[in-house]
């Protein structure tokens, strides 16, 4: 016959207590900087802490252990998904402070509950763990270590994210967020700023033109290595007339090719005749 | 045990393997305290090694399909390589007598990571399929607004049902980590947890832990559990919450005789059950329907005192469960039915018209690139799966093993389901909506299907009847693999109109996110189709939903101005910003709203569409229409309503002034 395995007995307070612990630990760790050691320590701690406590605060035995460590995530979660529901109808904000407090205050009433309930002497936890099992729990994790290693080196080594070609142009600053046509005084310089990125995978050389109310200013040569991004400005003079001007701003490979990409946008003029006009609906 | 045997109690169980029945049971458990044999040990190394190198392969796949044209199939060869090099050894260990329910249990959690791999080597940067794009949104507000139920473009249902959402949010919060790995990690291991409750389920109903460890096996071979089960979305969590709501009814049922044990399981069934109701439609009311269902089962079978308890505490679970997904759809939730509804009456009508030969059958796998091989294990799936069921069902209703227990009887309906829904495939609007279903009914067919396997095991040859074992599960999972999603969310490769999933480029999310930066988030925006779940997710835009009294698509597919009507509800909504994806056909369908009438997807006119590239000449050349950001095939433009209304009718707006 087999030795009947060493147990080592935990009250009811000492679970509490442990409980109670963890539940410090998990509010103290929201406070460290988000990096990946946080995310080590409080992520299992978070999926399992609510429900370890819920459980323990419910009724009756547990008898077989993969079910009862199944449940516990779930549980969490399911902690989580109504507390959150509670906090917003409180008015309360779901952040890190607030969702850790709900843990401690879960815990400290779980606790509480398994401590007060009669009946239940304690927790017995068995040291004589068989080398079977050891063997079994160290494959386990040496296997989840390597699935993961190994999962996220071979998506590294072999991307399998098509990059088709393209370059982006845009509008930048305070001229990406026109609200209306800008103002701008007659003969006044204007100068829009933009940004250009090469995502082409090889090494461009762009011409910007600015092109206003028909009228073409002084190209830019920009030349950008792959990947590289740049930000200026383009500048052209404004006219008298009209009173709304488009300024397109064209991006060309070279001078004899047509605009690969364009930018648009009207301008006001700031003349007496045209504001007058502008108030009248014009 | 004189102790206290809570949850903590029994981890410290761990080490004492379960006594199966009978005195070879407890022979092998006894001897099951030493070490391990070699036979185990050179076992787990051959998985261990299965794994890694299933991995990579799996990885050179998606690696090839993305510089490589859909009809080129090698990545498909490649990618069957890399799941066998894994779940053969896997199934093999699974289908063998004497292997503690420990180690069948490691093969299982190793199964359900493994089938999460290739949802993960999609893209394993970013969220990517469209109902992802779209949950992963909704945490993204909870976590920046602080409250759940933020309005959801696209599919507004979303926001009615913030269960993951929120406890996303909250992991988030706590750990500090980026919302993406939080959600890989999450949905990870609800992949496991999957697994592990049909292994409870199973065990617990039979009492085999060799049939726990077929039927999650079974389970992870059906058509939605590698792909849409591994998607971040409300199912994600829905489902391993549907199957331990069922499997802490089982351990009630086996704690019958231990009314505390019976309670506690019982509130843990309800306590799963409402966040079920919580966090998804369409699972809690497959639940409430299937709880339903085994209290009746219970209650017809109720003639001694213990029955009737037991049938009490399941009407008690399945009234408290029903009652809450009510109240939630009444009170919360009230637009489920018309999102719901369509889906279903489409596919009922479009049915009724292919029996009465009204209309023609949806072509399966039409323009479809998947081999030939896959095509026919398809077609062969079923039959297999009805095969295995009828195995089961037989063995529970005519020789009563395992007993036949309200559970068991549920299941029995779940997988018949099953069956019934797949005429359904045969209809545009129904095809969809039957394959939701799948990762509910197929829990029938897995339970029944393991138990009809283990008494193939028991009786034939051994080795015969698990070669036939692993011949039936090659084609089931060839064949659910190729029926549950087409080639193009499956596999990367070349930008295709064809599907969604192919024109999230990086130049689109390139747009979101320059938009996001930019323009701050919850810019009023009109997109097409395809591209608003992008922009919605890295541009924290929200897309226009077009509808009859909100026709949107004329901006794109008529040259004239707008409509009075249109302009003012784009005016007073503040819909400020177009986006063209010049790639897009300009075709109605793109422009529409998705719906039953769209599904399964957006058939691309046979011949050259034209694009919307002429969208884009067309904007650039309109005084109210500024040009903010282009890209080689996206415009994106800031609408001057105001003016256009002006010019439009000039007089009105002076008189209003």
């Amino acid at each position: 016959m087999m030795p009947p395995p060493r147990s080592t007995r935990l009250e009811k307070v000492d679970v509490a207590v442990v409980l109670l612990v963890a539940a410090g630990l998990l509010t103290l760790a929201t406070a460290l900087p988000a990096d990946v050691i946080r995310t080590v320590l409080v992520l299992p701690t978070a999926l399992l802490l609510p429900g370890c406590a819920v459980a323990l605060a419910l009724p009756g035995q547990a008898r077989d252990p993969i079910p009862s460590m199944g449940v516990i995530p779930l549980l969490s979660l399911a902690f989580y998904a109504f507390s959150s529901l509670v906090l917003s109808a409180v008015g309360i904000r779901l952040q890190a402070t607030s969702v850790a407090l709900s843990v401690d205050v879960l815990v400290a009433a779980c606790g509480a509950i398994f401590v007060l309930r009669r009946g239940e002497p304690g927790i017995a936890l068995r040291s004589g763990f068989g080398a079977r099992a050891v063997a079994l729990i160290a494959l386990g994790a040496a296997a989840a270590v390597a699935l993961t290693l190994v999962t996220v080196s071979a998506a590294r080594v072999f991307t399998a994210t098509p990059q088709p070609p393209y370059t982006e142009f845009a509008l930048a600053r305070q001229w990406s967020q026109v609200e209306r046509a800008p103002l701008v005084a007659p003969g006044a310089r204007v100068d829009v700023p933009v940004s250009l990125a090469n995502r082409t995978g090889q090494p461009v050389t762009y011409l910007i033109t600015p092109v206003l109310a028909g009228v073409r200013g002084s190209t830019r040569r920009v030349q950008l290595a792959a990947g590289a991004q740049w930000a200026g400005t383009i500048g052209i003079r404004a006219h008298d007339l009209p009173c709304r001007q488009r300024l397109v701003i064209e991006l060309a490979r070279s001078r004899a090719t047509r605009p690969m990409e364009e930018l648009a946008l009207e301008l006001r003029t700031r003349t007496r005749r045209c504001l007058l006009a502008a108030g009248r609906g014009g | 045990m004189t102790q206290t045997a809570t949850s903590l109690a029994a981890v410290a169980d761990w080490s004492e393997p379960r006594i199966a029945a009978g005195r070879a049971g407890r022979a092998r458990a006894v001897a099951a305290r030493g070490l391990p044999s070699f036979t185990e040990v050179t076992f787990a190394a051959l998985l261990l090694a299965g794994l890694l190198a299933g991995i990579v392969t799996l990885a050179y796949s998606y690696s090839y399909a993305a510089g490589h044209a859909d009809a080129d199939q090698t990545h498909f060869h490649l990618f069957w390589l890399g799941e066998l090099l894994f779940l053969g050894p896997a199934l093999l260990w699974l289908v063998r007598d004497r292997v503690s329910p420990a180690s069948r249990l490691v093969v299982v959690v190793a199964v359900a990571c493994f089938d999460y791999v290739p949802k993960y080597l999609r893209d394993p940067s970013f969220p990517l399929f469209h109902d992802e794009l779209l949950h992963s949104r909704e945490v993204t507000e909870i976590v920046a607004n602080g409250h759940p139920f933020q309005p959801s473009p696209v599919v507004g249902i979303i926001q009615f049902f913030p269960g993951l959402h929120t406890a996303t949010a909250a992991l988030v919060e706590l750990t500090g980590a980026s919302q993406f790995a939080v959600q890989s990690l999450l949905v990870a291991t609800l992949h496991a947890l999957t697994l592990i409750g049909v292994f409870v389920l199973a065990e617990g109903l039979t009492g085999s832990h060799r049939v726990g460890g077929l039927a999650a096996f079974a389970y992870a071979l059906n058509p939605s559990f590698a792909l849409f089960d591994s998607m971040f979305a409300y199912e994600t969590l829905a489902v391993p919450l549907f199957i331990w709501t069922v499997a802490a009814l089982v351990k009630a049922h086996q704690a019958v005789e231990r009314p505390q044990e019976r309670r506690r399981w019982l509130v843990i069934a309800a306590a799963l059950g409402w966040t079920c109701v919580l966090t998804h439609h369409l699972s809690s009311y497959e639940l409430s329907l299937t709880l339903i269902l085994c209290a009746v089962f219970a209650s017809l079978r109720a003639r001694s005192g213990v029955d009737r308890a037991e049938a009490r505490g399941l009407w008690a679970v399945a009234i408290a469960v029903t009652a809450a997904a009510a109240a939630w759809f009444l009170a919360v939730a009230s637009s489920t039915f018309g999102y719901l509804a369509p889906h279903l009456a489409a596919g009922i009508h479009q049915l009724v018209a292919l029996i009465l030969r009204e209309q023609s059958a949806r072509v399966l796998f039409q323009a479809s690139t998947i081999p030939s091989y896959e095509r026919y294990a398809a077609f062969g799936a079923p039959p297999i799966a009805l095969a295995a069921s009828l195995a089961g069902a037989t063995l529970i209703l005519w020789r009563g093993r395992p007993k036949l227990s309200p559970v068991v009887a549920a299941l029995i309906v779940l997988a018949a389901l099953y069956f019934a829904s797949l005429p359904l495939i045969s209809t545009a609007g129904g095809n969809e909506g039957a394959r939701r279903t799948w990762a509910y009914t197929y829990l029938g067919i897995a339970v029944l299907a393991a138990i009809g396997a283990n008494s193939l095991l028991s009786r034939a040859r051994s080795s015969i009847a698990a070669v036939a074992i692993m011949a039936a599960a090659a084609v089931l999972c060839v064949g659910n693999f190729g029926a549950g999603m087409n080639q193009y969310y499956r596999f990367p490769g070349p930008y295709s109109s064809r599907s969604d999933i192919r024109t999230v480029t990086p130049e689109l999310r390139a747009a979101g996110a320059w938009l996001l930066s930019t323009n701050r988030a919850d810019r009023n925006i009109l997109a097409d189709r395809y591209s608003a779940p992008t922009v919605a997710y890295f541009g924290r835009a929200f897309p226009a939903t077009p509808s009859a009294a909100f026709p949107t698509w004329r901006l794109y597919l008529s040259s004239r101005p707008p409509t009075s009507s249109l302009l003012y509800d784009l005016r007073t909504s503040r819909y400020d910003y177009l986006l063209v994806n010049e790639q897009i056909p300009l075709v109605p369908a793109f422009y529409h709203t998705g719906g039953a009438s769209a599904a399964p997807g957006i058939q691309v006119p046979k011949g050259a569409a034209p694009t919307s590239a002429a969208v884009t000449r067309r904007f650039d050349r309109l005084p109210w229409a500024e040009k903010l950001y282009a890209s080689t095939h996206l415009a994106l433009y800031r609408l001057d309503l105001g003016s256009l209304a002006r010019k439009a009718s000039p007089r009105r707006t002076r008189r209003r002034r």
